[in-house]
C-alpha cells in the first residue's frame, strides 16, 4: 500500500482493474471475489479454533511425568496427545488453541486501537493544518522511522509483561502508517466543496471532521486493517519469541516458537506447527484484504496479486 | 555478571569471592607449625583435611610430587612421560605431540586480560590457555591451591599473616623474558587500580594496603615486597586461607608490564601475554575467532601436547552440537546445553560424545526476605517444601539435579549435615496456616530469559499453585534482571523471588559463604543477615585446617538451610561436549578444560 494508492482520482478505476481482472468481474457481478471468500474461510477456521479452545484441553497442565518419555523428551504425535506434548509435558495442541486465541485477540484490538490512533493523527493534522499540522506529521515521520523491534525493547522494559503491554508496543509503533494515509486522504478532501460548505454553513471544525471527512476514509480503512492485523500477528509472535511479549506460561504462538526452537533436533514438531498456524493466520488477513481491495474500484489498480 | 551481547552467559563468575577484610577477626587458632614448606609437605597439610571418600583421592597427591613413580604410571599407553608433578586432574602423561583443537563459543571473550576477562569464553582461554593458575594451582580433581609458580608452599608468619613465597627458576613470558617477583607486584597493582576496572579486586582485599589501592589513594600496594627477583612477601591484614585460592585464579597471574605498555590496555585484553601452555597468535574479533599455539618455553616440559587451539565464538547452542556431530569441531565451550541434555543423553551417538565431570555450582530462587509475606521464616521453609526438586530434575536431567541444600552438592571434603528439603506440600500448607496465611499469597517471580530458568519458573509456578501461592512470571533479560538486583542490594526495587545460581571458582564452602550469605557480601542481593552465620564466617576464614573449618562450614550450612533465604532448587553437573578425536579430556568446575594435557 501507498500513498499514491491510496488516492487515485475519483470514480475512475485504475489502469489495472480495466478489462476481466477478477476484482472488476467481482464488482460487475456483486460478488465476493476469490481471494476474499478462502481468506474469510481460513479466519473463520481460525477464529472458531481460538472461541473453542477450552475444548482441546488445558494449556498449563504440566504433566511431567506421564506427559514426557522415560528420558524427559516431548511425546511425539498420539491419540492421547493429537498434537504431541511440549518439554514441560503440556499438551501441544491445547497451547496451540490458545496461541491462535491470543494472537487474534492482539491483532483485533491493537488493529484498532494503531488504526484509531493513526486515523485521529491523519485527520487532525491535514484538517486544522498549520502549526497542529507540522508536528502531528513530523511526529508520524519520527514513527515511520523507528526500528521496530529496537523499539518495541525499549518499551517493553517499561512495562510489566502481558497482553496489555504487547498492545500498547503494537499501537505505539503501527499508528503512524495509517496516520499517513489518512492524512493523505484528508488533503485530497479538504477543498471539495462538501467539506467547504459545512464550514460555509458555520460548522465547527470538528463537526466537519466528524460528519464529512471521517466517513470518507472507512474503505480505505477496512482495506487497510487486515494488512495492518497480519503485521500485528507476526510482531507479537515476534516480541513473545524474543521474551518481550507475552509472558510464559501464557500460551502464545511467539512463546511456542521459542520453546520449539530449541528442541528442533528432536521435536520438530514444536516449532513447526506454530510456525504453520502464524503462516496460515497472516494469510488469511492479507487474502481478505487483498479481497477487499479488489472490491474497491479506488484501490483494485494495485495487488499483489498482480493482475 | 553477564555479557553485554545477545548470548547470556550459562555459567556466572562470581564477581567477588569475599567479604572485606576489615571484617574478619584475626582467630587463635591458627597453627602456623602446620605449614609445611615444601610441595610434598604442603600436600600432605591439605589432604589431612581427608574426609570422607576424598581422602582416598587427597592422600594421593602427596605422592604426586616431582620425580616420584605415580607420574609416570600414571600414563597409559607409553606416551610422552612428563617427569614432573603437574598440578590439576591427572593423568598429564601419555599423550602424543600435534594437532589441532577447535573449540566452539557462543559468547565472545569479554576480554583475555586475567584481570578484566570473566565471562565463559574468557574465562576459559585465560585459566587454561594463556595462563595456568598463578602462585598457586588448584590440584587433582577436586584438590585445594598446590604450588605452581611458586616453588612450593609458603612459609607462614606465627601470627599467621605473612606469607613467604620462593618462585619457581625457569618461568618464561610468551615474550622470552624470565617471571621475577616483581612481575606479581606489577600485576596485583595493576589489577587493584581502579582505573582497570577489574571485577577480581574483592579476591586480594586482605592484603595490607590493597584498600588503598583499590579506593585510588594509593598506586602501591604496600602489603607485598619483593626482597629479591625470587622472593615475593606477603602481609595480610588478618590470616585468610581464602587468599591462597585468590593466587591460584588467572586474576593473580603475573602479567609482564613492557607488554601492556606495548599494547596497552585494550589491546591487551585481546592478545594477552603470560607464562600459560599456549601463546595467542591471533585475535579476529569480525571473523570471531582467536587461535592459540603451543608455548615452547612452558614451565612444564613436555606440555603441551597439542600444536594449536582455535576459538570460534558467536555461534547457536544447537548449531555447536550439529557441529560436533559432523566433527566441525572438537569441544563446546559451553558444554551441552540443557535443552539439549536429554536428548543427547537418549541418543547412543551423541552420547558418546559426551563426558560428565562434577560441577561445583548450584541454582536457587532468591527470597527477597525484607517485606511479609517472606520476612517469615515459616513461609520460605513453606515454599522449599512445596516444590518438587524431582518433577525439575525431569527437565534438566543431565546438567542439574535436584538438591534442596545451601551450597552445591559436591565440594571437595565437604561433607553435607544439612538434611535437604524434600517435597512434602502438606507441611508446607501447615507451615503456611501457622505463619498466617492459610490461604496462601500471591507473588511475582522474576526470572532471565537464558535457560534454563523460563522453564523452572514454570514448573514452580504450578507447583506453588498447589500450596496457594499464585506467582506470576516477569521474564526479563540476563542483564535487566542484573539490575534489579543490585536495585534490591541497596535496598530499594521491588523484587519478590528471583532465580539465580553461582558457580564457585574456589573448592571451599567459603567461596558461596563469602559471596553469598555474610552481611553485605557482593552478592548478597536479598540482603540476609545473620550474626552468627557472619561470626562463624570469619572465624572460618582464618583457619587454615580444611577439617577444622569444614566443621565450620556445615554449621553455617545448617544455619542458612533453617533461615531458608532462598528456594533450594538443584545442584549443577557438567555434561561436556568432546569430539571424538580429543584424548584426555580433563575439567575442572572452577578452572574449565586442561589443554595442557589434552591430546589427539
Amino acid at each position: 500500500m501507498t500513498a499514491e494508492a491510496a488516492s487515485p482520482a475519483p470514480g475512475t478505476a485504475g489502469p489495472g482493474a480495466a478489462g476481466a481482472t477478477a476484482g472488476a468481474r467481482a464488482r460487475r457481478t456483486g460478488r465476493w471475489p476469490p481471494t476474499l471468500i478462502a481468506g474469510s474461510a481460513l479466519l473463520l477456521f481460525f477464529v472458531m479454533i481460538a472461541i473453542a479452545a477450552p475444548l482441546f484441553g488445558n494449556p498449563l497442565h504440566q504433566d511431567l511425568l506421564g506427559g514426557l518419555t522415560r528420558t524427559g523428551l516431548p511425546l511425539g504425535i498420539s491419540r492421547a496427545h493429537p498434537l504431541g506434548t511440549d518439554t514441560l509435558g503440556r499438551s501441544e495442541l491445547a497451547r496451540l488453541a490458545y496461541g491462535i486465541r491470543t494472537s487474534l485477540i492482539v491483532a483485533i484490538i491493537a488493529n484498532i486501537t494503531s488504526i484509531t490512533v493513526g486515523a485521529t493523527v491523519g485527520l487532525l493534522a491535514g484538517f486544522f493544518g498549520g502549526p497542529l499540522e507540522t508536528i502531528l506529521m513530523r511526529l508520524t515521520d519520527v514513527g515511520l522511522a523507528l526500528p521496530y523491534t529496537l523499539a518495541a525493547l525499549v518499551i517493553a522494559g517499561l512495562m510489566t509483561a502481558g497482553l496489555t503491554r504487547v498492545i500498547v508496543i503494537i499501537t505505539a509503533l503501527f499508528w503512524a502508517y495509517p496516520a499517513r494515509l489518512v492524512y493523505g486522504e484528508v488533503l485530497r478532501l479538504r477543498h471539495r466543496g462538501f467539506v467547504e460548505s459545512g464550514e460555509a454553513m458555520g460548522a465547527s471544525g470538528i463537526t466537519v471532521v466528524r460528519r464529512h471527512l471521517a466517513p470518507h476514509m472507512f474503505p480505505l480503512l477496512v482495506t487497510y486493517s487486515p494488512l495492518n492485523a497480519a503485521s500485528a500477528v507476526v510482531f507479537e509472535a515476534t516480541l513473545s519469541y524474543l521474551g518481550a511479549g507475552i509472558n510464559p506460561p501464557t500460551a502464545s504462538l511467539g512463546n511456542m516458537i521459542s520453546d520449539g526452537q530449541d528442541a528442533l533436533s528432536y521435536a520438530p514438531h514444536l516449532l513447526l506447527v506454530p510456525a504453520a498456524a502464524i503462516l496460515l493466520i497472516t494469510m488469511s488477513f492479507l487474502l481478505i484484504g487483498e479481497g477487499l481491495k479488489a472490491r474497491n474500484p479506488d484501490l483494485a489498480r494495485v495487488s499483489w496479486l498482480g493482475r | 555478571m553477564s555479557t553485554s551481547d545477545g548470548f547470556p552467559p550459562r555459567r556466572r563468575l562470581p564477581p567477588d569471592p569475599a567479604t572485606p577484610s576489615g571484617q574478619i577477626t584475626p582467630p587463635g587458632q591458627v597453627t602456623p607449625s602446620g605449614w609445611a614448606t615444601d610441595r610434598r609437605g604442603f600436600l600432605r597439610l591439605t589432604g589431612a583435611a581427608g574426609l570422607a571418600g576424598a581422602a582416598g583421592a587427597l592422600a594421593a597427591c602427596s605422592s604426586g610430587s616431582p620425580g616420584s613413580p605415580a607420574a609416570s604410571q600414571a600414563a597409559p599407553g607409553g606416551g610422552t612421560t612428563v617427569h614432573e608433578y603437574v598440578p590439576g586432574p591427572q593423568p598429564v602423561s601419555g599423550g602424543r605431540r600435534g594437532g589441532t583443537v577447535a573449540v566452539v563459543w557462543s559468547d565472545p571473550p569479554n576480554s583475555l586480560d586475567p584481570a578484566v576477562g570473566y565471562n565463559l569464553t574468557a574465562w576459559d582461554a585465560i585459566t587454561q590457555l594463556v595462563y595456568f593458575g598463578g602462585l598457586m594451582a588448584y590440584d587433582k580433581q577436586v584438590g585445594g591451591p598446590v604450588p605452581n609458580i611458586a616453588a612450593a608452599a609458603p612459609a607462614l608468619s606465627t601470627d599467621g599473616k605473612t606469607l613467604t613465597f620462593k618462585l619457581r627458576p625457569g618461568v618464561k613470558f610468551h615474550n622470552g623474558r624470565a617471571v621475577v617477583a616483581g612481575d606479581f607486584i606489577y600485576s596485583w597493582e595493576r589489577m587493584l587500580n581502579p582505573t582497570l576496572a577489574s571485577w577480581a579486586t574483592s579476591y586480594l582485599t586482605s592484603i595490607v594496603g590493597a584498600n588503598a589501592v583499590i579506593n585510588g589513594k594509593a598506586k602501591h600496594l604496600e602489603g607485598v615486597e619483593a626482597p629479591d627477583d625470587h622472593t615475593l612477601v606477603v602481609h595480610l591484614t588478618a590470616p585468610d586461607f581464602t587468599i591462597l585460592n585468590a593466587f591460584a585464579l588467572p586474576m593473580t597471574a603475573p602479567v609482564p608490564k613492557e607488554e601492556v605498555e606495548r599494547l596497552g590496555n585494550t589491546k591487551f585484553g585481546q592478545t594477552p601475554v603470560g607464562p600459560g601452555p599456549f601463546r595467542i597468535v591471533s585475535y579476529d574479533s569480525a571473523a570471531q575467532t582467536a587461535r592459540f599455539e603451543r608455548f615452547g618455553d612452558y614451565m612444564y616440559p613436555g606440555l603441551p601436547y597439542l600444536d594449536a587451539v582455535t576459538y570460534r565464538w558467536g555461534v547457536d547452542p544447537s548449531v555447536q552440537l550439529l557441529q560436533l556431530q559432523n566433527g566441525a569441531v572438537d569441544l563446546l565451550g559451553p558444554g551441552i546445553p540443557s535443552s539439549q541434555a536429554a536428548h543427547v543423553l537418549a541418543t547412543p551417538a551423541l552420547r558418546a560424545l559426551t563426558k560428565e565431570r562434577p560441577s561445583p555450582g548450584n541454582l536457587w530462587l532468591t527470597i527477597y526476605l525484607d517485606k511479609p509475606p517472606f520476612n517469615k521464616q515459616q513461609v520460605r521453609q513453606a515454599l522449599n517444601l512445596a516444590v518438587n526438586r524431582a518433577a525439575i530434575g525431569r527437565v534438566t536431567y543431565g546438567t542439574y539435579t535436584p538438591w534442596g541444600a545451601p551450597f552445591p552438592q559436591q565440594i571437595a571434603n565437604f561433607k553435607p549435615v544439612f538434611t535437604p528439603y524434600s517435597y512434602n506440600p502438606a507441611k508446607a500448607k501447615q507451615l503456611l496456616a501457622q505463619a498466617g496465611y492459610p490461604n496462601g499469597f500471591s507473588a511475582v517471580l522474576t526470572i532471565g530469559s537464558e535457560e534454563p530458568y523460563p522453564e523452572i519458573a514454570q514448573i514452580v509456578q504450578s507447583q506453588l499453585a498447589a500450596v496457594g501461592v499464585h506467582l506470576s512470571l516477569n521474564q526479563v533479560s540476563g542483564n535487566a534482571l542484573l539490575s534489579l538486583e543490585a536495585a534490591a542490594q541497596n535496598g530499594g526495587g521491588h523484587l519478590q523471588l528471583d532465580g539465580d545460581d553461582w558457580y564457585q571458582v574456589q573448592p571451599t564452602p567459603a567461596d558461596e559463604v563469602n559471596a553469598l550469605y555474610t552481611t553485605g557480601a557482593s552478592s548478597n542481593y536479598n540482603r540476609y543477615s545473620n550474626p552468627q552465620v557472619d561470626t562463624l564466617a570469619a572465624q572460618a576464614r582464618a583457619t587454615f585446617s580444611e577439617t577444622a573449618r569444614n566443621k565450620l562450614y556445615a554449621r553455617i550450612q545448617q544455619l542458612i538451610g533453617e533461615d531458608a533465604p532462598f528456594v533450594f532448587l538443584l545442584s549443577a553437573l557438567w555434561l561436556a561436549g568432546v569430539g571424538k578425536r580429543i584424548h584426555n579430556y580433563q575439567y575442572r568446575g572452577e578452572t574449565y578444560s586442561y589443554y595442557d594435557r589434552m591430546w589427539v
